[in-house]
């Protein structure tokens, strides 16, 4: 996923944003169904890779779309792409 | 490959780098379709000017206009005056009559029910709607829990509404800048939680707005007389 944020952020702003989102969303039940972590974090691409349950991508993807704010400021996310394995997914991105 | 659309993006006027920004997103998000939204009375050498800066990045530009009329007489003066001058003519119904009034013409793109309130005044307006309903994603990402809830609840009923009176979807981002733009399979994904559907939702960012288009598009150019009507020219023998 891309996250465009006017200032800098960490990986735990990140974590603690989604998992803020994924809860007034779903609930705490869906949000732990979830299950999902960062992988890899980019904070000079602005980029995440995050794992989750193969059954909950599609939430975690509405997640991503609620987004607003990381760190206390304004910010927006998307998927750029989803995908089974990381392997897959460096792949067809093209990044490492 | 399907093609994804948003075809409700406000770009600020005269605020170019703003527009540029939003251009260079709505590329990276995998749009290729982009409808532009001017509130009416808006300068031509406006529009023209932030199409420009939308098709720089690639983009395929249509251009649409929101009507929020008072009554009756004020919704038929306005479609008359600005039908034959957008791609995409959305109405804001701001009480039922109007509502009623606007799903039944067919000079009509899109209705909003965003300030519909009651489930039955919803009900009486999808009821022989002609146009597609749209729903904007930006209605959820509200800054407060509460207004994010009553929308939740809005947006959920016009869903079940839609799906019951067989009228089409369109998912937008309804976006003022670059932060509150949207992926289109990723706004898809949000109505899908809410009750829609996927393969409605997906259509619903994709097939759906780009139909409207070519519809209009071909309206305004002459090739089309209108619904289901198509003009061919024969040569003299």
């Amino acid at each position: 996923m891309r996250i465009v944020c006017d200032s800098n952020f960490s990986e735990r702003d990140l974590m603690s944003a989604l998992s803020d989102v994924g809860r007034d969303f779903f609930g705490l039940a869906g949000l732990s169904q979830m299950s999902y972590r960062v992988v890899r974090f980019y904070l000079n691409r602005g980029e995440a890779v995050l794992k989750c349950r193969m059954d909950s991508a599609e939430k975690l993807r509405a997640t991503t779309t609620l987004l607003t704010h990381v760190a206390g400021q304004p910010a927006a996310a998307f998927v750029v792409r989803s995908s089974g394995t990381i392997k897959a997914l460096t792949k067809a991105t093209g990044h490492q | 490959m399907k093609t994804f659309a948003d075809i409700n993006v406000k770009p600020p006027i005269k605020e170019y780098p703003i527009q540029e920004q939003m251009a260079k997103m709505a590329g990276q998000m995998g749009l290729h379709v982009v409808g532009l939204r001017f509130p009416s009375g808006v300068a031509s050498s406006e529009i023209e000017s932030s199409k420009k800066i939308f098709r720089s990045r690639g983009l395929d530009v249509a251009v649409g206009i929101d009507i929020f009329p008072n009554n009756r007489k004020q919704l038929l003066t306005q479609l008359g005056a600005l039908r034959n001058k957008f791609e995409i003519v959305r109405v804001i119904c701001s009480d039922t009559r109007i509502a009623e009034v606007a799903s039944r013409d067919n000079r009509v793109d899109l209705i909003s029910l965003e300030h519909q309130r009651s489930f039955r005044s919803k009900l009486s307006a999808l009821g022989n709607c002609k146009s597609a309903l749209e729903l904007e994603i930006s209605r959820l990402i509200a800054p407060s829990l509460k207004a994010r809830s009553e929308s939740l609840k809005a947006l959920c009923e016009e869903i079940i509404l839609a799906e019951r009176c067989n009228v089409d979807t369109v998912i937008s981002s309804g976006a003022t800048n670059a932060i509150t733009l949207r992926a289109p399979r990723d706004m898809a994904s949000v109505f899908t939680f809410l009750g829609m559907p996927k393969d409605v939702s997906l259509k619903a960012v994709s097939n759906t707005p780009l139909e409207i288009i070519k519809a209009n598009r071909d309206r305004l150019s002459g090739k089309s007389a209108g619904c289901g009507v198509r003009l061919v020219r024969l040569k003299p023998q």
